[in-house]
């Protein structure tokens, strides 16, 4: 695997939080690029890129940004989703512990490209110590004239408020997180019949995570070509990866889509934790179907290869489980969290998770039967597809494979099985 | 407003294009369940009870938030 760092370039230098160092190893050398640029040029230039949103859905950034008006009566905004809170995914934090300002370079040139003068970062409430660092990045740009009444010496006003979430997992979905920084409870919003921005307060608003906004200063400052030299066609550039569970050396790696997922668990992890056997991979966050070893040591790193194993890319931060996992342990561990997470708007997410959570306990103190096991399918049929966000269509895709895959553990549970 | 023509279980119905669906639905006797909508406090769209599915349409719609179109072929029975 060939050395792929965009986003985390500077990560490895000493103190490279600080502006200082940041300056010294090219940061802020985007900005005069991007403002001798119209602003519509810079979404053609992120079209063209192919760069696709970080956040966990991979939909094209460049469309999204089109679709905010450019002529709005009042303000447009930029949100920056640092909500962060899929189990298995910690690649945000790295960036703002790491490289606060390639964040704010990134804001920007978001801003400038979509007409916005002010940004919010929402992030979780959990990250006390990352909000720390990036409000001391922030302060710094402020005092060195990068942000605020004019950036950079060119006219153009932009202010960066960071607005602290609260620990609900469902304000990471956009609507959400707007719903929640307007003060009111983070529950996601119907979806609109077409494709239209979010709002916040009524004024359109773009949501984009915060390696999707980090990777900008990259393509605008070396173009669209530079980008698309890493990862496939329709996966371009790179993604900051992540490894937790059984190997050996869990992080953040950068690397470039399309890469081998087994190959990147042994250069990166250092392969699986006391030398022992692969049972099953969780490609993308917790919420992404899990793949079995087999499936694990034949697919490639990209959103095109996973969707043909059937399970999506996420976040891309891989959960690793060597053979002595117990899945359905593994499986009660995650529908705690989604029980617990559900925002409780729509009965098939609000009541399902209870059920399914409460079947696989049964399941675990062998007071199971084996209707148990398709009723935890039949219910999971109940969540998917038929709610106002994906948080239960997801639930029901990670049952269905834990279940299906491994379901020979499951009936080992069951009454009198043991 | 101009009427329009859908179908619903098979049954043709002249319909206004500006009334909900669910409206529809009620003054056309089809039993669909409904919890959280309500004719004098409109539309929450949370409890997912109104479903029905549209022709061309991946997945379950609900009424509740749906507004007919021309042509439309709703079924509210599986
Ligand atoms: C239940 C749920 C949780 C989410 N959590 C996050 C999150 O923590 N961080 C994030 O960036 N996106 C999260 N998303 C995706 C956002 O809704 C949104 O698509 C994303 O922030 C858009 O940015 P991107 O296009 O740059 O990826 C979540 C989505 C759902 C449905
Ligand atoms: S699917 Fe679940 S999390 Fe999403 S809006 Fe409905 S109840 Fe809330
Ligand atoms: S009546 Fe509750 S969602 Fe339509």
């Amino acid at each position: 695997m060939r050395e792929s760092k965009i986003v985390s370039r500077k990560f490895g230098h000493k103190e490279s939080h600080t502006l200082q160092v940041a300056r010294k190893h090219g940061g802020y050398s985007a900005i005069d690029a991007a403002f001798a640029l119209e602003a519509t040029e810079i979404i053609d230039i992120i079209k063209v890129s192919g760069l696709r949103g970080k956040g966990g859905g991979g939909a094209p950034v460049g469309n999204k940004w089109a679709l905010m008006p450019q002529d709005h009566d009042g303000p447009s905004y930029l949100a920056v989703n640092a909500d962060e809170s899929e189990p298995g995914t910690f690649k945000d934090r790295q960036i703002m512990a790491k490289d606060p300002h390639l964040l704010i370079e990134g804001i920007i040139i978001t801003c400038y490209a979509i007409g916005a003068h002010d940004a919010y970062i929402y992030i979780r409430g959990e990250y006390y110590q990352f909000q720390q660092i990036l409000q001391k990045a922030i302060d710094e740009a402020y005092a060195e004239g990068i942000i605020g009444e004019k950036v950079m010496g060119h006219d153009y006003r932009l202010d960066i408020t960071i607005h602290r979430g609260a620990g609900a997992y469902i304000c990471g979905e956009k609507s959400a997180l707007l719903e929640s920084m307007e003060g009111k409870r983070g529950h996601p919003r119907l979806k609109p019949q077409q494709k239209e921005p979010e709002w916040y307060f009524g004024n359109p608003t773009l949501v984009n995570n915060v390696e999707t906004i980090a990777t900008v200063p990259f393509i605008v400052k070396k173009g669209a070509k530079a980008y698309r030299l890493y990862g496939t066609d329709s996966s371009p550039g790179t993604l900051l990866f992540g490894l937790s569970g059984h190997v050996n050396r869990p992080g953040i790696y950068e690397a470039e889509f399309g890469v081998s997922m087994l190959e990147y668990i042994e250069q990166y992890g250092g392969g699986v934790k006391g030398g022992k056997r692969l049972k099953a991979v969780i490609p993308g966050g917790a919420s992404t179907p899990v793949l079995t070893a087999q499936e694990a040591s034949c697919v490639r790193l990209d959103y095109e290869d996973l969707r043909v194993m059937g399970s999506t890319l996420g976040t891309g931060g891989m959960i690793v489980m060597d053979e002595d996992t117990c899945m359905v342990s593994a499986l009660k561990n995650l529908l705690e969290f989604y029980h617990h997470e559900s925002c409780g708007q729509c009965t098939p997410c609000r009541e399902g998770t209870g059920w399914v959570d409460g079947i696989v306990e049964s399941l675990l103190k062998g007071e199971g039967t084996e209707e148990d096991v398709d009723r935890l399918l039949d219910v999971s049929q109940t969540m998917n597809g038929k709610t106002i966000c994906v948080f239960a269509p997801a639930v029901s895709g990670v049952i269905d494979s834990f279940v299906t895959k491994f379901r020979g553990e499951f009936e080992a549970y069951l009454k009198g099985a043991r | 407003m101009s009427d329009i023509t859908i179908t619903v279980d098979g049954k043709e119905l002249t319909v206004p294009r500006d009334e909900l669906l669910i409206k529809i639905l009620n003054k056309n006797n089809f039993a669909i369940p409904q919890f959280c909508y309500h004719d004098a406090l409109g539309m929450d769209g949370n409890c997912r009870m109104c479903m029905v599915e549209i022709e061309g349409q991946k997945r379950p719609q609900i009424a509740c938030n749906t507004f007919p179109k021309e042509g439309m072929e709703v079924r509210t029975r599986g």
